[in-house]
C-alpha cells in the first residue's frame, strides 16, 4: 500500500543556503510519526514545505507526494483545497496562531465554510461539536469568545478544533505542547491521541523533546541540520540506536532507571546552514567520527527491519548496543 | 567521552563571515544619506568657496531671471542669485537642526533617565504632563512661545527646546523602565551600586542606541520646523538666507518665477531626507550588530 | 458597568487636562509683552483712555481674582470679545470652526484613503519595485514641510493648471468642499508619509504573524485571508497611528490655512497671536485641547470596538 504522505528528497532554499535538504520520509495511514531534532534543524520548514507555507523568497526541491500527487506542482486552487481539507497544522503557539481580534467560533466556521460549505446555523451547530469533541467545557457559549479569554491548554485545545475542522487525514503538529505546562503537556498529547483514532487520521508530531515521542509515536525521524539522520520504530530507535546522533540525544535524556548516572549533553552546537560541514554533517561534533566522516555525507540506509541510518559507524553502534544489553 | 565542543574545520569559516562583513556596513539608503548630509555641512561650513556670487549682492540688471548657465537656480526679485543663497542659508539650517535639538536631546535623556529610574509619583506627574502636551499641537505651542519672546533664530531654539525635551524623556523612560526590568539591573542593586552609577553605568549606554536614532529624525523634523517659523516670519529674519524665509520671498512671485521658492524648498526636502536616512540606515546597522 | 465608568473616568481625565491646558495658557498670555490696551487703542491714545480699556479688560484686578474670572468663562463658554475684531470669541470660534473641522476632516480621510491601500500594496509586496516607489514617495514626502507641499500644489494645479481655486473659502457646502480639496490634499500627503511608513512596518508584522500562517494553512483563499485577518488587525494599527498624529494633522493646519488663506481656527490662532488678542487665544486653546481630547476618546472607542483586548 502506498504512504499517505511521502517526501521525496525535500530541499529548502532560502537566499543561498539550504536549512533543508535531501529529506525522504513516509507516512502511513493510521501511523503517528515523530520528527524528532535540535532548533534549527528544519523540522518546521520541513512541515511548511509540505503545506507551502513558505515565504516566496524560498525554493523548494523534491517532491511532496501526497496519495501519490505531487504537492509541489499542484496549482494555487489545489493546494488550498489540500490545506485544511485533507492536511491540516497545528501550531507551537497557540496565542500568536489564533487571531486576537476574532472570535473562536469564526475561526472554526470560516474552515467549514471553505472546506464544507457549511454556512450559518450548520457551521455553528459543527463549531460547537468540535470544540466539544477536543474538551471545552461550555462549548456553545465559548463560540462568540476571543482567544485572549482562554487558557492557554485551552486555546491550543481550540487551535486542534480550528485544524481538524474540515476532517483531514492528516495533522501536522509543529510543537504543539512546547508552550505549555507540563501537566497540560500530557493532556493535549492524550487529546491528540484519541482524536487520531476517533478520526480516523495520521498524525506528524514535531518536536524537540525525545520524552514526548517515547509515550506517543509509532514511528520516529531524527532531523539534524536539515538531513534525516536516522528512521525507525520508536521502541527500536531508542533501544538500538544505530547513529551516534540519536545515540547522543538518548543519553542527554533524562532517565528514572538511570537517575544516578551523569546527564550528557551532546558537546558543541548544531551548524550554521550557511556554512555546513563536508561530509556528515554530526561529524564534528560525534564522537564516533572516523576520517571518512568527514568526507562524504552518508546516504540514508536499511541497517535493520524497519530501520534505517545515514551513519558510517551504524553497524558497529548496533554491535555495542547489543553487547550492552 | 571528551566534552569539548569540536571545532569546525578552518577551511570552512571564511565563508562563514564573509555575509557578516557585508551586515556591518551602513546600508545603502543610509550611505545616500550620509552623503547628503556631508554636502550640506560643505555648503555650510564654506559657502564662499563654493557658492558662485555673494548672497546679498543686489544686481538690477538681472531680476527674476529664469535658470540659467549663469544662475543655475535664477535671481530673486533684486536680481540676487538663488543657488548661492540656497547655498548659504545650509549654514543656517544646520544650525537650526543641531541647536533646536541639543538641549532637548541631553536635558530630555537626563530628565527620562531619572523619571524612568525613580518611577512612582514622579512618573504619574509626569505622564500627566504628556496627556496635557499631547492635546495641544506641537507647532502651535511653539508658535504661542515665539510669540511671547519675540521672533527670531535664538527665541525659537528657545521655545523649540521647551517642549521638545518632553519626547525624548518619554523615549528614554519607557527605555528604562524595560531595561530596569531585565535582570542586569537587578543584579547591580544587589551589588550594593548606587543609583546614579546604575542609570549612568548600566542602564543608559543600553538604551542609547533607540535615542541615537531618534535624534537623526528629530534633527530632519527641526529643519522642516525650522523652515516653516522661517516661512511665517517667527524664525531667522531677513536678510538671512534660510530656506524657509527664501520660499516666503518667492511665495508672491510663485506663478512669475516658480525658482525663487522651488529650489530652496529643493533643499529642505534634501536636507531632511539626509537626516533621515541617515537615522534609519544607523537604525539598522545598530540592530544587526546587536 | 464598566462602560459607563470607563466612560466617566475618561472624562474626568479630560476634565483634568483641559484645566490644566487653560492654567498654562492663562499664565502664557499673561507673560505677552506689550499692553493689550495699547495694541487695542494705538500708541497715540490718551492714558484714561487707556485705563479705562485696562480696567475694562480686568487685567488691572490681582492675578487670582483674574484666574478665577477666567475660569469661571471657560466653563460657561463665555470667552469675551475680540479686542482686536470687536465680536464675541465664542461667535468668532464658531463661525471659523466647521472650516477647520471639514478641512482636518477631508484631509484625514484623504490621507486614509492614500496610506492604507498605498501600504497595503508596499507591504504584500515587499521587497518588489513598486515597494521601492511606494517607499521613496514616502521618504520624500515625509521631508517636505506642510507650507512647500501647499506652495507646490498651488504653483502647479491651482495657478498652473487653473484645476483649483489658489486660497479663500466657497459660498456654501459644496463649494467648500471644492475650495477646501487642494488645502485638504496638502495636509492629507503630509499626513499619509508618516502615516505610511509607520502602516507598512505593521502591515509586515502583521503579514509574517503566526495566525496568518495559520489562516493560510487552514485552506482560506487569499483573497479572504487578507481581508479578514490582515485587514481586521491593519485597522487597530492605523486608529491608534492617526491618535498619535492628531496633534500633527492640527498644527498642519494652522500652517496649511495660512498659505491657502482660509478663514478657518488655525488662521484665527496665528492672527491673535500676533495681534496680541488674549482672549481669542485663551478661547481658541481650551477649545482645541477639547476637541483633541473628544478625538482621542473617540479613537479609543473605535479601537476598543476593532480589538477586543483593549478595555476588557
Amino acid at each position: 500500500m502506498t504512504p499517505l504522505l511521502s517526501l521525496r528528497g525535500l530541499g529548502v532554499r532560502i537566499g543561498g543556503v539550504a536549512p533543508v535538504s535531501g529529506v525522504s520520509l513516509d507516512v502511513g495511514r493510521g501511523e503517528v510519526l515523530g520528527l524528532v531534532g535540535e532548533s534549527g534543524s528544519g523540522k518546521s520548514l520541513t512541515m511548511r514545505a509540505v503545506l507551502r507555507l513558505l515565504p516566496p523568497a524560498a525554493q523548494v526541491t523534491g517532491q511532496v507526494l501526497w496519495e501519490g500527487q505531487d504537492l509541489t506542482t499542484l496549482p494555487e486552487g489545489g493546494i488550498r483545497k489540500v490545506r485544511g481539507g485533507q492536511i491540516a497544522m497545528v501550531f507551537q503557539e497557540p496565542m500568536t496562531a489564533l487571531n486576537p481580534v476574532l472570535p473562536v467560533g469564526l475561526q472554526i466556521t470560516e474552515s467549514l465554510g471553505e472546506h464544507l460549505g457549511l454556512r450559518g446555523a450548520a457551521a455553528r451547530r459543527r463549531a460547537v461539536e468540535l470544540l466539544d469533541q477536543v474538551g471545552i467545557p461550555d462549548a456553545a457559549r465559548r463560540l462568540g469568545a476571543y482567544p485572549h479569554e482562554f487558557s492557554g491548554g485551552m486555546r491550543q485545545r481550540a487551535m486542534i478544533a480550528i485544524a481538524l475542522a474540515a476532517g483531514p487525514k492528516l495533522l501536522l503538529a509543529d510543537e504543539p505542547t512546547t508552550a505549555l505546562d507540563v501537566t497540560i503537556q500530557d493532556q493535549i498529547l492524550k487529546l491528540l491521541l484519541r482524536l487520531k483514532d476517533e478520526l480516523d487520521m495520521s498524525v506528524v508530531l514535531v518536536t524537540h523533546d525525545l520524552g514526548v515521542v517515547a509515550g506517543t509515536c509509532d514511528r520516529v525521524a531524527v532531523l539534524y541540520a536539515g538531513r534525516v539522520m536516522e528512521t525507525g520504530p520508536t521502541e527500536r530507535l531508542f533501544t538500538r540506536p544505530s547513529h551516534a546522533y540519536t545515540l547522543g540525544l538518548l543519553h542527554s535524556l533524562p532517565d528514572a532507571a538511570q537517575a544516578r548516572q551523569r546527564l550528557r549533553g551532546i558537546p558543541g552546537v548544531p551548524p550554521d546552514p550557511a556554512a555546513l560541514p563536508s561530509g556528515c554533517r554530526f561529524a564534528p561534533r560525534c564522537a564516533y567520527a572516523v576520517a571518512a566522516c568527514r568526507l562524504e555525507q552518508p546516504p540514508l540506509v536499511p541497517v535493520a527491519e524497519a530501520q534505517e541510518s545515514a551513519c558510517l559507524r551504524a553497524a558497529d553502534l548496533l554491535a555495542a548496543g547489543r553487547e550492552a544489553a | 567521552m571528551s566534552d569539548e565542543a569540536v571545532a569546525p574545520p578552518a577551511a570552512l569559516r571564511p565563508a562563514a563571515t564573509a555575509p557578516r562583513r557585508k551586515q556591518l556596513r551602513l546600508p545603502a539608503t543610509g550611505l545616500l544619506g550620509g552623503a547628503i548630509l556631508l554636502l550640506f555641512l560643505l555648503c555650510a561650513l564654506a559657502p564662499w568657496l563654493i557658492a558662485p556670487y555673494d548672497p546679498l549682492a543686489f544686481d538690477y540688471m538681472a531680476i527674476m531671471q529664469p535658470p540659467s548657465w549663469e544662475h543655475p537656480f535664477g535671481t530673486d526679485n533684486f536680481g540676487r542669485d538663488v543657488l548661492s543663497r540656497t547655498i548659504w542659508a545650509a549654514q543656517v539650517d544646520l544650525q537650526i537642526a543641531v541647536f533646536a535639538t541639543l538641549f532637548p536631546a541631553i536635558f530630555g535623556t537626563l530628565a527620562g533617565c531619572l523619571i524612568g529610574y525613580a518611577g512612582g509619583w514622579v512618573d504619574a506627574l509626569f505622564r500627566r504632563l504628556v496627556d496635557v502636551i499631547v492635546t495641544i499641537p506641537f507647532v502651535v505651542l511653539v508658535i504661542a512661545i515665539v510669540a511671547v519672546l519675540g521672533p527670531g533664530l535664538l527665541n525659537m531654539y528657545i521655545a523649540i527646546s521647551a517642549v521638545g525635551w518632553i519626547i525624548y524623556a518619554r523615549l528614554m523612560r519607557s527605555e528604562i523602565i524595560a531595561q530596569k526590568k531585565r535582570d542586569y539591573a537587578a543584579a547591580g542593586r544587589v551589588m550594593g551600586y548606587g543609583r546614579l552609577r546604575i542609570i549612568f553605568r548600566h542602564l543608559l549606554p543600553n538604551a542609547a542606541s533607540p535615542l541615537l536614532v531618534y535624534w537623526m529624525t528629530d534633527m530632519s523634523l527641526a529643519i522642516l520646523l525650522g523652515s516653516s517659523l522661517g516661512y511665517l516670519g517667527l524664525g531667522a529674519q531677513p536678510p538671512t538666507a534660510e530656506w524657509g524665509v527664501l520660499i516666503a520671498d518667492g511665495k508672491n512671485f510663485m506663478t512669475t518665477a516658480w525658482w525663487m521658492s522651488i529650489f530652496p524648498g529643493t533643499a529642505i526636502v534634501l536636507g531632511g531626507m539626509g537626516f533621515s536616512l541617515f537615522g534609519d540606515g544607523l537604525a539598522t546597522w545598530l540592530r544587526r550588530r546587536a | 458597568m464598566h462602560i459607563v465608568g470607563i466612560l466617566g473616568r475618561r472624562l474626568l481625565q479630560i476634565a483634568a487636562t483641559v484645566l490644566v491646558v487653560a492654567v498654562l495658557v492663562f499664565g502664557l498670555m499673561r507673560l505677552l509683552p506689550g499692553d493689550a490696551a495699547l495694541v487695542l487703542l494705538g500708541e497715540r491714545a490718551s492714558d484714561e483712555a487707556i485705563a479705562r480699556m485696562r480696567d475694562q479688560l480686568g487685567v488691572n484686578q490681582p492675578i487670582l481674582a483674574q484666574f478665577w474670572d477666567f475660569l469661571l468663562r471657560m466653563v460657561t463658554l463665555r470667552f469675551g470679545d475680540s479686542v482686536t475684531l470687536r465680536v464675541p470669541v465664542s461667535s468668532l470660534i464658531a463661525e471659523r470652526l466647521p472650516v477647520t473641522l471639514l478641512l482636518t476632516g477631508m484631509a484625514a480621510v484623504l490621507a486614509l484613503l492614500i496610506a492604507v491601500p498605498l501600504a497595503f500594496w508596499s507591504a504584500v509586496r515587499r521587497g518588489s519595485w513598486v515597494d521601492a516607489a511606494i517607499r521613496v514617495f514616502a521618504q520624500v514626502s515625509v521631508s517636505m514641510p506642510v507650507f512647500y507641499i501647499g506652495l507646490v500644489l498651488l504653483i502647479t494645479l491651482a495657478a498652473g493648471l487653473r484645476w483649483f481655486p489658489v486660497g479663500g473659502i466657497g459660498t456654501g457646502f459644496l463649494e467648500d468642499l471644492y475650495y477646501l480639496f487642494l488645502p485638504a490634499l496638502t495636509l492629507a500627503l503630509s499626513l499619509s508619509a508618516i502615516l505610511l511608513r509607520n502602516l507598512r512596518e505593521s502591515l509586515i508584522e502583521v503579514l509574517d504573524a503566526e495566525y496568518v500562517g495559520f489562516a493560510t494553512a487552514k485552506g482560506l483563499p487569499r483573497g479572504l485571508v487578507l481581508r479578514r485577518h490582515v485587514l481586521r488587525n491593519a485597522w487597530v494599527s492605523t486608529v491608534t497611528l492617526l491618535g498619535l498624529h492628531i496633534g500633527s494633522l492640527v498644527g498642519g493646519a494652522v500652517i496649511t490655512e495660512t498659505v491657502f488663506a482660509i478663514p478657518g481656527i488655525g488662521r484665527l490662532m496665528i492672527d491673535s497671536i500676533f495681534s496680541r488678542d488674549y482672549a481669542v487665544v485663551q478661547g481658541l486653546t481650551v477649545v482645541l485641547a477639547v476637541l483633541v481630547s473628544v478625538v482621542f476618546l473617540a479613537l479609543d472607542a473605535v479601537q476598543a470596538a476593532l480589538d477586543p483586548r483593549v478595555g476588557t
